[in-house]
């Protein structure tokens, strides 16, 4: 099966702010690989802690196949 | 499998990205837009999600969930933000040979649809351009040093080239991998630069029409700044002074008429800096 990657910025007022990362991963079946801020770059992005809440601004790379992508990615604009 | 990565940047206030954001992601898995990537031969799960250049203003927020404040304190140049994403995408996604890499302005001048012209473009080459029917989305102020600016390239390589900075175009991702190391824009001489980067790699663009509609959102292209940027790029890559650009701008006036005079006035009495060769 095919897995896709990409780069979700977390906006306020989306679902998904003060999730666990753990919490999800678990929900949406998605891999979530980094976490960065937009500034001062993604260069500094580091590995995703599963403990860590997500906070507006927040972005997170992730991973899964196409159904978990597609429940991941319109949930986390569901404003 | 080929993916396909689609990439759009977004302009300056928070909002607009968010609506962007949005828009796009709920773009990508609408039934009509499912159906025209399997009509072009692709498989659902090989049409990646957009990928969002952000390129926020200096603001402050804190979080009403956790109380936290952030500032963010830069805005990036469009180039800048490109070129971050590619190298990410070559180094972080290791995107493949055959992969297809489209990129999007954010604006909303050019429907997103458009997608799918560049998509069936590289089918026949690995670099599809974008050409604006009438020059549409060009401010009338602009129309002449866009030309003016594309003649550098046209002149450079002997080539006639209907359009070389429309916002929507497409690489395949062993071009991208070719003209990447040899990038360096940082502004909107974006396009300029990916043009001549194929051009010297002996790659002609495919062009497809891109019609355009008026910005949802205002231009952040600042007249003069910008516009001294996009001058020094070219002084930079075709080694030129001066002088030559005043002579160049003669000639192109004598061809088709007089360059705004704000902008002459740029090379007439340089102030540009940064000019290194």
């Amino acid at each position: 099966m095919q897995i896709m990657k990409s780069v979700v910025r977390i906006m306020q007022g989306s679902p998904l702010v003060d999730m666990k990362i753990k919490e999800i991963e678990d929900k949406f079946g998605v891999k979530v690989t980094t976490q960065y801020n937009p500034f001062p770059a993604e260069q500094n992005a580091k590995k995703a802690k599963p403990d860590e809440r997500v906070y507006p601004n927040l972005c997170l790379e992730i991973e899964g196949n196409y159904e978990a992508m597609r429940k991941f990615s319109l949930a986390s604009v569901d404003f | 499998m080929p993916l396909v990565w689609t990439i759009s940047n977004v302009y300056g206030r928070l909002e607009e990205e968010k609506a962007r954001m949005k828009a796009l992601i709920e773009w990508r898995y609408a039934p009509e837009t499912e159906k025209k990537f399997t009509g072009l031969g692709f498989k659902s799960e090989e049409i990646q999600l957009p990928l969002i250049n952000s390129r926020l203003d200096e603001f402050t927020l804190t979080s009403s969930e956790t109380g936290k404040t952030f500032r963010y304190s830069k805005m990036v140049a469009k180039g800048v933000a490109i070129l971050n994403k590619f190298h990410r995408l070559i180094k972080k996604y290791s995107i493949a040979d055959d992969d297809h890499i489209i990129y999007l302005d954010g604006d909303g001048q050019i429907h997103t649809n458009h997608v799918f012209n560049i998509l069936g473009g590289l089918k026949t080459g690995p670099f599809v351009a974008g050409k604006r029917i009438g020059e549409q989305g060009i401010p009338e102020s602009r129309i002449k040093q866009e030309r003016f600016e594309n003649s550098f390239v046209e002149e450079h390589f002997g080539v006639q080239l209907p359009d070389v900075q429309c916002g929507c175009w497409g690489v395949t991702g062993k071009h991208l991998k070719d003209i990447y190391p040899h990038l360096n824009a940082e502004g909107f001489e974006v396009e300029l630069d990916v043009m001549i980067c194929s051009l010297q790699k002996g790659v002609t663009p495919v062009f497809v029409d891109i019609s355009v509609i008026p910005p949802s959102v205002p231009s952040t292209y600042r007249t003069g700044e910008d516009d001294e940027r996009k001058l020094a790029y070219l002084m930079n890559r075709f080694k030129i002074g001066f002088p030559q650009l005043l002579e160049k701008s003669q000639q192109f006036a004598a061809k088709h008429g007089p360059l705004p005079s704000e902008y002459v006035t740029i090379f007439s009495s340089p102030i540009i800096k940064d000019i290194k060769f």
